[in-house]
């Protein structure tokens, strides 16, 4: 209840300020500019490439993946600026504290991705899901936009260096692609990051293996930083609560 | 002696951003993104590679100005380094003009290092560096401009989609009309001309145009971008 009145708040917050509002309604705009995008440039790409796959499980898997990248670094850089703020250390001497803070901060993100994946996967309409499947998949991508969201908690000390995690995150999204790339190393490296999983369970839903390894590269990578977000200790602070 | 000192401030300003940005991860970053394109190259079939290859250099190493100078402006205002400007000897275009020529470099290393050891044929390197010269200039100017009229990061992204769309909708233009010389009146299209005649060549002419498109351009944001630096960032109240 208490989590469920600071979100109305934190939402309340969000809405109250245009940018911020316009930053979290992009990702159901990204749905629609995808499909556009899709529909009237996929048989121009076509006429010069013969993809030895069919591109639409992959178009649909980094669409849904743009919404927790997108939530997750808004979220980052707003837990960034209460960082800079030492707004931090304020919520340390309440009830609240570190924990509910970052809870807050991850169920937001994460109930709006589980929303926005299946408002997105209507949307392009590409690969045919069942609904157990899409299930999973939209909670494995609330988690990694959790995941997200905490890496700029965890390791962005200022928001230089958030930009920077910012781009280095863009180029996990190619793993994506990774059964169109033939070097085999590539494939050793794509198994570490959730990107590739969430893929393999939209191109291959029904492998049991996909299944179980997705979820657990998922919630390793959560997990990892989730325990590093509590404790997160900045400088001259109190400490954890 | 002016011009001697002026020259002496910039030099010793842009060994400090420079510094900066390779502590802060930004040559690492483009030398890791550089091998990912190259491997994503590597992919391709090779005509499709030979079109992808300049469409990478435009729409990534080229504009990574823009993308980078929100925060670096923003996390110096925080600072306080650029209040300080009002009172060193260090003047707000020595001040702009060293982060420009810091962000032009990584640029400029980037695309080399992507297209030395991409498989493509012939390039014109003198067009290739004067284009994405000019490219970064205007991008990381844009961003100046952005910037100041920014409260904080996430405003700076959102700000930074219209002009994305103003600037790089109209480049797609170029497919219908290749050799239309009026579109190279266009800075972005110039650009894009540019780079990509880089890889495939250009006329004289063309190449003329958009690097003189390009140099205006620049030169008129610059005065604008100093403006807004100064009425925004050093005095003003943002």
């Amino acid at each position: 209840m208490n989590f469920l009145r600071i979100m109305v708040s934190d939402l309340k917050m969000i809405m109250r300020d245009p940018i911020m509002a316009l930053l979290f309604f992009v990702p159901l705009m990204i749905g629609i500019i995808f499909k556009l995008l899709i529909h009237f440039l996929l048989p121009f790409a076509l006429e010069f490439v013969d993809f030895s796959l069919p591109l639409e499980p992959y178009l649909l898997s980094m669409t849904l993946l743009m919404t927790p990248y997108m939530l997750g670094v808004v979220m980052g850089f707003m837990m960034l600026d209460d960082k800079d703020g030492n707004i931090i250390d304020l919520v340390l001497v309440t009830p609240y504290g570190r924990r509910g803070y970052l809870l807050n901060r991850i169920l937001f993100i994460s109930i709006f991705t589980f929303l926005y994946s299946w408002i997105n996967y209507l949307i392009l309409n590409l690969v045919d899901l069942n609904i157990l499947s899409l299930l999973y998949i939209s909670i494995l991508l609330s988690v990694f936009a959790a995941s997200i969201g905490l890496l700029f908690f965890r390791i962005a000390s200022d928001k230089i260096i958030g930009l920077t995690y910012a781009k280095i995150l863009n180029l996990v999204i190619i793993f994506v692609f990774a059964d169109f790339i033939k070097a085999e190393w590539f494939l050793y490296v794509a198994v570490l990051f959730p990107t590739f999983w969430i893929t393999k369970l939209i191109t291959d839903p029904d492998v049991v293996a996909n299944n179980i390894f997705s979820g657990i590269v998922v919630l390793v990578w959560f997990f990892i930083l989730y325990i590093n977000g509590i404790g997160y200790k900045k400088r001259g602070s109190y400490g954890n609560h | 002696m002016n011009d001697r000192q002026s020259l002496i401030r910039i030099r010793k300003a842009l060994f400090s951003d420079m510094v900066f940005q390779f502590k802060q991860g930004f040559y690492f970053i483009y030398l890791l993104i550089s091998f990912i394109y190259l491997l994503i190259l590597g992919q391709l079939p090779p005509e499709f590679a030979d079109i992808a290859l300049p469409i990478i250099v435009f729409s990534d190493p080229s504009v990574l100005g823009l993308f980078f100078i929100g925060g670096i402006l923003m996390l110096e205002k925080d600072q306080g380094i650029i209040q300080t400007l009002s009172v060193t000897p260090l003047k707000t275009n020595e001040y702009l003009i060293s982060k420009l020529i810091s962000l032009c470099f990584i640029s400029i290393l980037a695309v080399l290092l992507i297209t030395v050891l991409s498989d493509v044929g012939s390039v014109n390197y003198m067009v290739l560096i004067v284009g994405v010269t000019l490219t970064s200039a205007f991008f990381t100017l844009i961003g100046i401009m952005i910037t100041t009229k920014s409260r904080h990061l996430n405003a700076f992204f959102v700000k930074m989609i219209p002009w994305m769309i103003i600037l790089v909708l109209p480049c797609v233009l170029l497919v219908f009309f290749p050799n239309e010389w009026v579109l190279s009146t266009y800075p972005s299209i110039a650009s894009l001309k540019l780079v990509y005649g880089a890889y495939h060549g250009i006329s004289y002419t063309e190449a003329f145009v958009s690097v003189t498109v390009l140099i205006i351009s620049n030169l008129l944001l610059f005065k604008k971008a100093i403006i807004m630096f100064e009425k925004h960032m050093i005095y003003g109240g943002l």
